[in-house]
């Protein structure tokens, strides 16, 4: 008779989180393989496609590089939220609400302001708004005790259909009869670097995001009083934290990021509103806002991590693509190697607190 | 009698087995049955543990062990918590394998791989924190997870019928139909024995027996440990430091320290004293000396205090005392009668549900966490590693809590206006040193993760921060509780130095010697009210256990 013993142990070291993180990715992988090979595919092929489209080559990691900006930014605001349990999974509205407030500031500005001041005005609209949204719920949370999971995912539809009436309704664009608004003129879009769709000033506010974060959490008081509110919050109110305040902080915050990752993919990538500007679209099941989950786990909720992540969710998000046009597999596959990504690494980082043994009975 | 009861309990304990596992029981089943048919006679080896030893990384918690048993006898262990107690309990009870030596029943040599295999041996085990279903009667929980005579049905007639006599043999006085929530904490633990009893224990080991009980819950369990040794029953209780009851129930007792036998003794030719000195390795102060201080102001003043339970139930009622700098109020009482809930209100932790709190004469009712601490008032709350401390984080990272957004903790760093923000690290740490040298806290750095301190550790380090956070009162709930001489004696020391600095103390304890040999004043709360305050020269044991019982109330009303 085997027996298994599971004794609870000390946190795992940086360096050991990071080989767990790594050998829950190949896990993944290689149940995706199982996927794959079912379809009748190689998955060996599939898989060198996949990586070579989203890392092989100048242009592949353009391509990534676009896409890790929303990723990027609002990865790290969720790596922020979770670090203090705070389970916000309303980045997708928080970025459609962005996208709404910027695009309006964009379009319907009473009166005249210098681009740079105009685009800058665009982006606090964009953050506020996406705060504004997530602090809704915190709020909703800590008052009443109105479960944030639920409220933010919620909101989520809310936001949709806001989006929808708008571009359908008052916003749309006269004359043609797509469900978009007019585009944004020429000086309010974003620059690009040569040759590529990388709108580097969202990508340059990403970065500042991330090292703030990173700073934030390891050096200040109040990234201290957000780790032991989220570590224990008995012993957070027992230090005498202010649980109220530590959750509208981290809500405003990842909010306020996934609203600048929505006014970003509008005034840089779309240069107007539409659906699928969060990403939900054709090619991805998905909004940033969901995949951005994926993210802050993979990153372990740490600011550095999670734009490592994004980086990298991003390159399998452009090489699936790739997959998907030159293969002929599904979309779906890739998302469904994602969902496994996420499954064991969440898996992973749960049995990683344990220590089994197993042990030979009679 | 004895046997055809006995015999009962085994047969259905060996077809519980044989449904499991047939070849396993049938291999057991010769020494079972050995085992079963001789005769208990009074004064024959019963177990014996020979060599046991037991490597952990770095540690060596067991070293060449030798430990027995006969029948009719109570051979107590005692030793410090990491002397390695607990290791070798486990070892018998199959959660742990030693490494090297050999365990023997009545001179087989057997191998226990888990508590079901230490149950069939006939080895029973009391915990500490008692494992019973609340809202089920006794004999419910009893029959728990044993085959039942009529199955799928249960045969809690016939249960109730075997615990009657049980108790009656060994003069239990448990009551089969009862629930066990209406059950006090000696009645639940006489359960738990049963429970062993039950499932055909012929050695007994009882983990900390007295921890949790009232001065007069602890005579009668002795008076239960005796007659289960009349009746034949080999006892193990593991001690960690109630030396005085070892003296009363013990036969022989075996003294580990850092994993070795230091001493194996009879008990009547040694005393408390002798023990102490053996288990720590030097001469041991039993009793602080009681300081005298200067009283001064009235620091804290609570007045017909209400609060609630977790469970919305009224958990004070009407609770009215004071406490002036330099004095320690101490509150006795069994645990679960408002002392929690006394401290959560006095820190801002609890709602309070009438009367008031004052602190220097203002008012602090309903208060918020940090305005209690901002009046310095600290707190050492009886669950460490749930309330006190963060487990992974660093110990640095442990001594800040609470004074964390003070300086010289926190600094401008770069920033262009006067707003201190980021957290010094090089003060934290060396605040950190300091602490760790100042309270003799064990540990290879002040950067590795809390969670791999020992207990008396742990709450070394809680008392080091409070009290380096230089507070006016100190509330101090069970700050001994679990832990081993030393760190007891410590504490107790820090305590007493810190009142005679004209601190104002209000001491929770379940340890009636702690409460009465560093108090001042002594309360006694039952059932959610403070039944008697009596000045510490004039209170009597007796009369403080029987007010903790609930059984009288007297001594001045209120303060």
């Amino acid at each position: 008779m085997l027996g298994l013993k599971i004794e609870k142990r000390a946190a795992p070291l940086p360096w050991v989180e990071l080989g767990i993180s790594g050998l829950s990715i190949v896990i993944a992988l290689l149940a995706g393989s199982v996927l794959i090979w079912t379809q009748g595919f190689s998955p060996l092929h599939i898989y060198s496609t996949l990586f070579s489209g989203g890392f092989g080559s100048f242009s592949a990691i353009a391509k990534t590089l676009t896409k890790t900006i929303p990723l990027l930014l609002i990865g790290v605001g969720l790596a922020l939220a979770f670090k203090a349990k705070a389970w916000n999974i309303g980045a997708p509205g928080q970025m459609i609400i962005g996208a709404i407030a910027g695009t309006g500031v964009a379009l319907f500005l009473p009166f005249d302001l210098p681009a740079p001041a105009h685009i800058a005005l665009m982006f606090i609209a964009g953050f506020a708004a996406g705060a504004g949204l997530a602090a809704i719920c915190a709020f909703l949370n800590t008052k009443i005790g109105l479960d944030m999971v639920v409220s933010t995912l919620l909101l989520n539809y809310v936001v949709l259909k806001l989006l929808k009436y708008l571009i359908y309704g008052p916003w749309q664009a006269p004359g043609w009869g797509f469900p978009y608004t007019k585009e944004l003129s020429a000086s309010l879009q974003l620059p690009t670097l040569a040759g590529t769709r990388i709108h580097y000033p969202t990508l340059i506010i990403g970065i500042v995001a991330v090292l703030l974060i990173y700073v934030l959490m390891r050096r200040t008081k109040l990234g201290y009083e957000i780790r032991v509110f989220g570590e224990n919050p008995k012993a957070a109110e027992y230090a005498g934290i202010n649980s109220f305040k530590i959750i509208i902080l981290v809500m405003i915050i990842s909010g306020g990021l996934a609203g600048l990752a929505g006014i970003g993919e509008v005034a840089g990538i779309h240069h107007l509103l539409k659906e699928g500007i969060d990403g939900s679209g054709l090619a991805y099941v998905s909004s940033y806002g969901y995949t951005a989950i994926i993210v802050a786990w993979l990153g372990r909720r740490s600011a550095l991590g999670s734009a490592l992540a994004a980086f990298f969710i991003a390159g399998i998000l452009v090489g699936g693509y790739g997959v998907q046009l030159i293969e002929g597999v599904p979309f779906a596959m890739v998302s469904a190697i994602l969902g496994l990504i996420l499954i064991s690494l969440i898996g992973g980082a749960i049995l990683a607190r344990y220590k089994f043994t197993f042990r030979r009975g009679r | 009698m004895r046997q055809s009861i006995v015999g009962k309990i085994k047969h259905s304990t060996e077809r519980f087995g044989r449904t499991l596992n047939q070849a396993r029981v049938s291999q057991k089943e010769k020494s079972t049955r050995n085992f079963r048919l001789r005769k208990a006679k009074l004064g024959e080896v019963v177990l014996e543990m020979r060599g046991i030893t037991k490597r952990f990384p770095g540690v060596l918690a067991n070293d060449h062990i030798d430990f027995d048993i006969k029948t009719g006898e109570v051979h107590a262990l005692l030793g410090e918590n990491g002397a390695g107690k607990t290791t070798l309990m486990n070892i018998l009870y199959g959660l742990y394998q030693p490494d090297e030596g050999e365990i023997r029943i009545r001179g087989k040599r057997v191998t226990i791989t888990s508590p079901k295999d230490a149950i069939d041996l006939g080895i029973g085990m009391v915990h500490q924190h008692f494992m019973l279903v609340d809202p089920m009667t006794v004999a419910e929980n009893v029959v728990l997870g044993l085959k039942s005579s009529r199955e799928p049905f249960l045969d809690i007639d016939r249960a109730e019928k075997r615990i009657t006599e049980l108790s009656k043999k060994y003069g239990f006085k448990v009551d089969p139909s009862a629930k066990i929530e209406q059950l006090s904490v000696g009645e639940r633990q006489r359960v738990e024995i049963i429970k062993a009893l039950y499932r055909g224990a012929q050695v007994l080991i009882l983990d900390e027996p007295t921890a949790v009980l009232t001065p007069p819950e602890v005579k009668e369990l002795m008076t239960i440990i005796r007659r289960m040794a009349k009746e034949g029953l080999a006892v193990i209780p593991f001690i960690t430091h109630k030396l005085p009851e070892v003296m009363a129930i013990s036969d022989r007792v075996t003294i580990l320290r850092r994993g070795k036998v230091v001493a194996r003794i009879e008990t009547k030719r040694t005393n408390k004293r002798d023990l102490a000195k053996k288990m720590v390795g030097r001469e041991v102060l039993f009793r602080v000396k009681r300081g005298r201080a200067k009283m001064g102001r009235v620091v804290l003043e609570v007045k017909n205090l209400e609060a609630l339970s977790d469970r919305d139930l009224p958990a004070l009622k009407k609770v009215s005392f004071s406490i002036r700098e330099g004095e320690i109020l101490g509150i006795a009482g069994v645990s679960g009668n408002g002392q929690r809930e006394l401290a959560e209100a006095i820190t801002g932790l609890r709602r309070v549900t009438g009367g008031r709190v004052y602190v220097l004469g203002g008012d602090m009712t309903n208060k918020s966490p940090s305005e209690f601490i901002d009046q310095r008032i600290r707190y050492i709350p009886e669950d460490r590693m749930k309330r006190g401390l963060l487990m992974d984080f660093s110990i640095a990272e442990n001594a800040i809590l609470k004074a964390h957004s003070q300086p010289p903790f926190v600094y401008r760093w770069f920033l262009p206006f006067d707003k201190k923000w980021f957290l010094d690290e090089r003060k934290i740490g060396e605040h950190t040193e300091k602490l760790i040298q100042e309270y003799g806290i064990v540990t290879p750095s002040k950067d590795i993760p809390t969670r791999n301190l020992s207990g008396g550790n742990l709450q070394r380090l809680i008392l080091a921060r409070e009290l380096s956070q230089n507070p006016k009162v100190l509330i101090a709930n069970q700050p001994t509780r679990g832990l081993d001489v030393g760190a007891t004696e410590f504490i107790r020391k820090k305590l007493m130095e810190q009142k005679e600095k004209g601190m104002a103390i209000l001491l929770i304890s379940e340890d009636l010697d702690e409460i009465m040999s560093m108090s001042d004043r002594i309360a006694v709360m039952y059932e959610g009210k403070i039944v008697g305050i009596v000045p510490a020269d004039k209170a009597k044991v007796k009369e403080i256990g029987l007010m903790m019982a609930g059984a009288k109330q007297e001594g001045e009303r209120g303060h």
